[in-house]
């Protein structure tokens, strides 16, 4: 396998191919950069170039793309509080108020290192799980797939933070926002008011947007100040590269956990950002800087978001299963240049799927390398009076919100949330718990459905539920433990630490 | 400095190649002379899946090769309307676009069935419709080794509990199921995975341990399985020929089709309700499951030219040899195709509320 990588790299790295993989990552960079637009938009504007190229040079092209969608979405997180794909939102949490006390650049520098080194990651569990992936796959039956969907969905207590009663109604909330549309198993279709645009439910993009993006505009508009709240931009980018060498387990432990949350076909993708923070505030000491911005709150869901990628393509390419928008156009893509996805990949196929992940840590050096450059020019965004700023987002935004299925009920819906959205800011609510309701709904459903159908109850007593069950009571268990210590802590040291 | 001014400009290319790419790539000046239909239109594909997909993958392969063949060479451009399990875009096409000849639909198995089970939401009406060109598609029932069956002769013999799985009872399984229904074979239905790739897991799993697959999948993913020998085909889906008949698959010689497994356990030809459906099923959706649709009163030049356009396609070698693995199989054109379909279509007498009482009493679907 060894030999196979080492030859793989000559092919990777030949001319035309890696012009290939520059125009996918400038591609994947600008798309990052646009809110609303992900990398499901990216690879469905690339696909029809596909068709007739050589399957190397096609997946450096996607690959490339899809590599660093999760790297350029840091810049609008970061300086505006708008989360550039549905990837990057919890890296508002920390990011936003570190642009605030106008250490845009030390957060960017830290987000842009620890997508790099996540990304890298990403690609060397890839590249290091091929021999023990289709035990590791087989084990996870419908059960314990319902279980792992409990398990994100416990992330919610973590995440709501001072009200954890809030907390959960906002999960649920999520939760019926999810149900909305075609049920998993049965020909039927739930609260859509004979309204054939939710048949299908509510995009994810719409819900991310309008929840986190609306409530910001509003805000720009009515403080009619500029996002530094200082005038004067004074962190450096090589600040935020040493504070993600100081906190380098985090990165590795986020790493490890966005690759894993990635290799689970159906579930958490799209969260691993929020599961990611939530573990890095649940397991990090003086956690109560965290949401404040905390340079660790900007670590941990960089370096997850970039290794879900490298994760998210093992049951892509080993089994034909994708695991989001994005994969599963990729695997059209491969059908285009006449390969199939399947067990082949990792025996006739093995040089592509080498190549493959070759492309994904050569990309996300690049990439990460080209926003570190951008970073200066770029930071000046938050300098720039909100009169000036806001039209320019609101086109952009709408654009983004329109095209998620361009109809007339994405703009309707969009204004909708978001005011729910702006709502629950006036109020101090957390957000995220609706996000992971939202998007674990339909995952939670279908599996027990499929559980207690095939195994009736008896699935409850299976190792792989067991061990899992422990774990979220283990995350139940500390929560409450750390809150009633961090509670203690907090009364003694007020104001301690910011 | 110098290098940031670089990447902004390689940036801002992007954002052209995203621009550009939203529109109709090459506008061509419709300079012609006026004599072919399409000198001066362009067709738009619409294909009722997000992009991806197998159906969206084969419209793609098309398209250039359609506006190379079609008389006056059209632009053709693939536009992904999803939604409601392909109700959506074929709604979108029947209703909202002109039979101008400038628009078609790429229909699938989704849009059929929905059509022919009258499903909520359904608008369209494949009468108003005519089709320039059509795909087959087949597939394989294959069994588990851990059931212990040795063949298909021996399907009523299963050493434990028959467990199929699949994505939801109207959907692509219902074929499925009433092949089991004609063998007589008492199998224990699991819906709700999300499409026949995790399926096809969960049979890898021993969730279940009767599965089903299309062609190209079966090819790329179940055939290893028979090899290392936890996996056994059973029979395939079959196709109708010109009498009606269920006759074996051309990608599968050697695999029985139904019948001839009915044959073999019970001795004659099978018949009744449920081989009615069946076959008509197998007729509607599997011997032809990709339509090239446009409206019926589209003026006459057009619809000749994109006839004219697909049978000069289907001949072009290139398009043979580079769409063997996207398309599968041979497809039907032109008069040949605008023959089959209304006979396709057309379910016997009582089928539609035979199936769906079968439905509600096997698998309690209020239809």
């Amino acid at each position: 396998m060894l030999e196979t990588l080492v030859e793989t790299l000559a092919i990777v790295l030949d001319g035309s191919r890696l012009l290939y993989m520059l125009l996918g990552i400038s591609i994947g960079l600008t798309i990052g950069l646009l809110p609303g637009l992900s990398g499901t938009v990216g690879m469905s504007i690339l696909l029809p170039f596909v068709y007739g190229m050589d399957p190397y040079a096609g997946m450096a092209l996607l690959i490339g793309m899809v590599a660093v969608v999760h790297t350029g979405d840091t810049f609008p997180s970061v300086l505006l509080g708008i989360p550039g794909s549905s990837g990057s939102q919890a890296t508002i949490m920390d990011g936003y108020p570190l642009a605030k006390k106008g250490q845009a650049a030390r957060a960017l520098g830290a987000a842009f290192f620890s997508s790099m080194i996540g990304g890298v990651i990403g690609g060397v569990i890839l590249f290091s799980i091929i021999p023990i992936v289709r035990p590791v796959i087989l084990s996870l039956g419908s059960p314990e797939l319902f279980m792992l969907a409990l398990l994100g969905l416990s992330m919610v207590g973590i995440l709501a933070g001072k009200s954890p009663f809030i907390g959960i109604l906002a999960g649920l909330f999520g939760m019926m926002l999810g149900v909305i549309g075609s049920a998993p198993s049965v020909p039927e279709y739930r609260y859509t008011f004979d309204w054939l645009y939710l048949y299908d439910g509510i995009p994810l993009p719409l819900v991310a947007l309008g929840l986190f993006a609306f409530p910001v505009l509003i805000d720009l508009l009515v403080g009619k100040k500029s996002i530094s709240e200082s005038s004067a931009l004074s962190g450096k980018w090589f600040e935020g590269v040493k504070d993600t060498v100081k906190h380098r387990w985090l990165v590795l432990r986020s790493s490890i956990l966005g690759a894993v949350a990635g290799f689970i076909p159906g579930l958490g993708g799209s969260v691993v950002d929020w599961l990611s923070y939530g573990t890095a505030k649940q397991t990090s000491k003086n956690n109560e800087t965290f949401g404040e911005g905390d340079i660790r709150g900007v670590i941990a869901p960089e370096s997850s978001n970039n290794a879900k990628e490298g994760g998210s393509l093992i049951p892509t390419l080993m089994f034909g299963i994708p695991g989001s928008g994005t994969t599963a156009i990729l695997l059209g893509g491969l059908l285009l240049m006449g390969v199939e996805a399947g067990p082949r990949m990792v025996t006739e196929e093995l040089s592509l799927t080498m190549s493959i992940i070759w492309t994904l840590v050569i990309a996300n050096i690049i990439g990460a390398a080209a926003c570190l450059i951008l970073t200066r020019p770029i930071s000046r965004f938050s300098l720039i009076s909100p009169s000036k700023l806001v039209p320019f987002l609101t086109i952009i935004l709408i654009v983004g919100a329109y095209q998620t299925s361009q109809h007339w009920g994405d703009l309707l819906l969009f204004v909708l949330l978001g005011i729910i959205g702006w709502i629950m800011v006036q109020l101090d609510w957390p957000r995220a718990p609706i996000l992971i309701g939202f998007v674990l709904a339909l995952a939670a459903e279908r599996y027990l459905w499929i559980s207690v159908s095939r195994f009736d109850w008896e699935w409850v007593y299976r190792p792989g539920v067991l061990i899992i069950a422990g774990i979220i009571i283990l995350i139940f268990g500390s929560s409450y433990w750390i809150s009633k210590i961090g509670a203690l802590k907090g009364a003694k040291a007020k104001g301690g630490n910011v | 400095m110098e290098k940031s001014k670089k990447l902004i400009g390689v940036s801002l290319l992007s954002v052209m190649v995203l621009a550009a790419c939203g529109e109709d790539s090459a506008q061509e000046a419709g300079a012609g002379d006026g004599e072919d239909f399409y000198d001066e239109n362009d067709l738009e594909m619409i294909v009722p899946t997000s992009p991806g997909g197998g159906s969206d993958i084969q419209a793609r392969f098309m398209a250039p090769f359609l506006s190379e063949h079609v008389p006056g060479s059209p632009d053709v451009q693939v536009v992904n309307i999803a939604g409601g399990g392909t109700i959506t875009g074929s709604n979108e096409f029947a209703l909202m676009r002109e039979p101008d000849g400038e628009s078609s639909l790429w229909g699938s198995i989704s849009t059929t069935t929905a059509y022919l089970l009258d499903e909520e939401g359904v608008e369209y009406d494949y009468d108003n419709f005519t089709p320039v060109l059509g795909y087959p598609d087949g597939g394989v029932v294959y069994v588990s080794e851990s059931t212990g069956i040795e063949g298909p002769e021996e399907i009523l013999e299963a050493e434990e509990e028959l467990v199929y799985g699949g994505t939801s009872a109207t959907g692509l399984p219902l074929t499925i199921l009433l092949s089991f229904e004609v063998l007589g074979l008492d199998v224990d239905g699991i819906f709700g995975y999300e499409s026949s790739g995790p399926a096809r897991v969960a049979f890898e799993q021993g969730e279940t341990n009767v599965d089903f697959q299309t062609t190209s999948s079966y090819v790329s993913n179940v055939e290893p399985m028979v090899e290392d020998g936890d996996a056994l085909p059973m029979y395939t889906i079959g196709q109708i020929d010109e009498d009606g008949e269920l006759v074996r698959d051309p990608q599968f010689p050697d695999l029985p089709t139904v019948k001839e497994v009915y044959m073999d356990i019970y001795g004659e030809e099978p018949s009744g309700e449920a081989w009615e459906a069946y076959k008509a099923f197998v007729g509607a959706v599997f011997t032809v499951q990709k339509v090239l649709w446009v409206h019926d009163d589209i003026p006459e030049e057009a619809l000749n030219e994109l006839v004219e356009g697909a049978e000069t396609m289907v001949e072009d070698e290139e398009y043979q040899q580079e769409g063997e693995e996207v398309m599968g199989y041979e497809p039907f054109v032109g008069q040949e195709i605008q023959e089959m379909m209304p006979r396709l279509l057309d379910l016997p007498e009582g089928t539609e509320d035979w199936v769906k009482q079968f439905l509600n009493e096997n698998y309690d679907l209020e239809q």
